[in-house]
């Protein structure tokens, strides 16, 4: 089956920040590629460029060389609503209720009221934010919040959807409860998914190919497939294949 | 501190008791005869004072007169500084055409003005005007140009992901986001249209209230000095509270950030 998603030898360097100073390379010859309805983890520390990476695959960014191709065709063709991001800071916006938060990005699409409602409903439906629609997203928790922004990316259906350490800034709770929902979408309706993360439990977890980054510039030394059965539960983290590769990962990272 | 979104709720005796404090020091200074009633005059004179202009009808003449310049040059300025100001907070272009320019005439005193004015547009109203006008047109937009590139990053960066072009992005994020910003600043600003009533009232005025302050000089009259001084406190805080209170009923998200 062919790839969704090839990202072919990109680069990307930063101009220094104050005048004289050193260019910051950030991304190194990255080369990888993502099937159909799998989710891809690219597991790095801080600032090794995956935020970059999928900055530049959202369209919010420009890589310097290298080719990128979704769907066998240059990613520029693409709209960036069918390559969506999903920030780790809080993007809700606060003037608008959880469905309005959800619908806004179809809206500005074209999309038909009725079919936004459609749309919507299922990634309410989806995402288990029933009964939550009319709030303000502000007087919601923030993992019910980061819910939001799932449902929202959910709704514009793209063809890959990015997610840029969506669980990083929760609390522990609340990251498991989004893991856990997560898994379950991924059971009921799969999608192609690249999904940054810096905690190894939740790039093996989650992940169906573990890329994993050098620190900046960042590249990927190591490529581990995980052959966890499907569907998953934290039950998983106790799995000897579990275990195996968490200690692989240690083995590369501590050397 | 910690929790100031309704500042003085659950406070009111606090409040009364903040303006008793003042109105007592006042009291005890003038009636105990401490201070020469011609510099301060007691509150019944000044109380007497605002009685017999309101049955000559002074009062409430130049009262209407000042509150009318305020609000035609108040309102005129933000009718020009509100557009200008977004367009500045947006715009690069429009930012290097007119910020420049702004930023310089912010630096030149209003009062300054005054002979330039009354020699262009003589001493009536319009020229009232036109001074509040000036003294509320330049702050106000650099205000709404601060607000509105004060719009956080992340939400321009959703817009984008969303599919938003540019005029979208506009629309859907950087107007609904600043706008309570923008109220709060035409709100600022009103108060300094008061202000700059009183310039333009210091030369050239037939009526209102600044004018009657200065005329009062003359006469040693400071029981009415008094009078327009407590007027204009006391229409500034009415007109300010009326305002935050359009504001939560226009914004009622921004109340609980």
């Amino acid at each position: 089956m062919k790839p969704v998603l090839q990202v072919k030898d990109v680069c990307k360097t930063y101009p220094p920040e104050l005048p004289g100073g050193s260019e910051i390379p950030v991304l190194r010859q990255m080369d990888f590629t993502i099937s159909r309805n799998s989710l891809t983890t690219l597991l790095g520390p801080a600032a090794c460029g995956k935020s970059t990476l999928l900055n530049i695959l959202a369209g919010l960014d420009e890589a310097d060389s290298g080719t990128i191709l979704l769907n066998e065709m240059d990613i520029h063709s693409t709209p960036r609503s069918r390559r969506t991001l999903v920030f780790s800071s809080q993007t809700m916006l606060p003037w608008l209720d959880v469905r309005s938060n959800i619908e806004l990005g179809l809206r500005v699409n074209q999309v038909s009221a009725e079919n936004r409602r459609i749309r919507a409903e299922e990634a309410i439906y989806q995402t288990g934010l029933s009964g939550y629609e009319k709030h303000l997203t502000m007087d919601l928790p923030p993992g019910l919040r980061q819910l939001t922004a799932l449902a929202r990316a959910l709704a514009l259906e793209p063809e890959i959807l990015l997610m840029d350490e969506p669980f990083t800034n929760l609390d522990a709770q609340a990251r498991l409860v989004l893991q856990k929902r997560l898994l379950r979408i991924q059971k009921e309706k799969p999608r192609t998914i690249l999904f940054t993360t810096h905690d190894m439990d939740e790039a093996i977890l989650l992940g169906d190919t573990i890329h994993l980054l050098s620190p900046r510039p960042g590249t990927i030394t190591t490529s581990i497939p995980v052959e966890l059965p499907h569907p998953r539960s934290h039950h998983a983290m106790t799995h000897p294949t579990f275990i195996q590769i968490k200690k692989q990962l240690m083995d590369i990272l501590l050397v | 501190m910690l929790n100031n979104r309704t500042p003085y709720k659950g406070h009111s005796w606090l409040v009364l008791s903040g303006l008793a404090l003042f109105f007592c020091l006042w009291c005890l200074f003038s009636y105990s005869g401490a201070v020469n009633p011609i510099l301060l005059p007691s509150p019944s004179r000044v109380a007497n004072e605002c009685l017999r202009l309101l049955c000559k009808g002074v009062l409430l003449r130049f009262t209407l007169a000042s509150m009318g310049r305020v609000l035609i040059g108040w309102s005129t300025a933000v009718l020009l500084a509100v557009p200008i100001g977004i367009m500045i907070g947006v715009s690069r272009r429009a930012a290097a055409l007119f910020q420049p320019a702004i930023l310089f005439a912010r630096y030149i005193p209003v009062v300054a003005l005054l002979p330039l004015s009354m020699l262009y547009l003589g001493t009536d109203n319009t020229q009232k005007c036109f001074i509040i006008f000036l003294g509320s047109f330049f702050q106000l937009v650099l205000m709404v140009a601060s607000s509105m590139q004060a719009v956080p990053r992340d939400y321009v960066r959703a817009g984008a992901t969303m599919g938003m072009a540019n005029k979208q992005i506009f629309r859907h994020i950087l107007l609904p986001c600043a706008y309570p910003s923008i109220l709060n600043d035409t709100r600022i600003t009103i108060g300094w249209a008061w202000t700059y009533l009183v310039v333009a009232e210091m030369a050239g005025a037939h009526s209102g209230l600044g004018f009657m302050i200065f005329r009062a000089q003359n006469y040693l009259a400071t029981d009415r000095i008094f009078l327009g001084l407590i007027l204009i406190g006391f229409i500034g805080v009415l007109t300010d509270y009326l305002f935050k209170m359009l504001i939560d009923v226009l914004v009622p998200w921004k109340k609980n950030i």
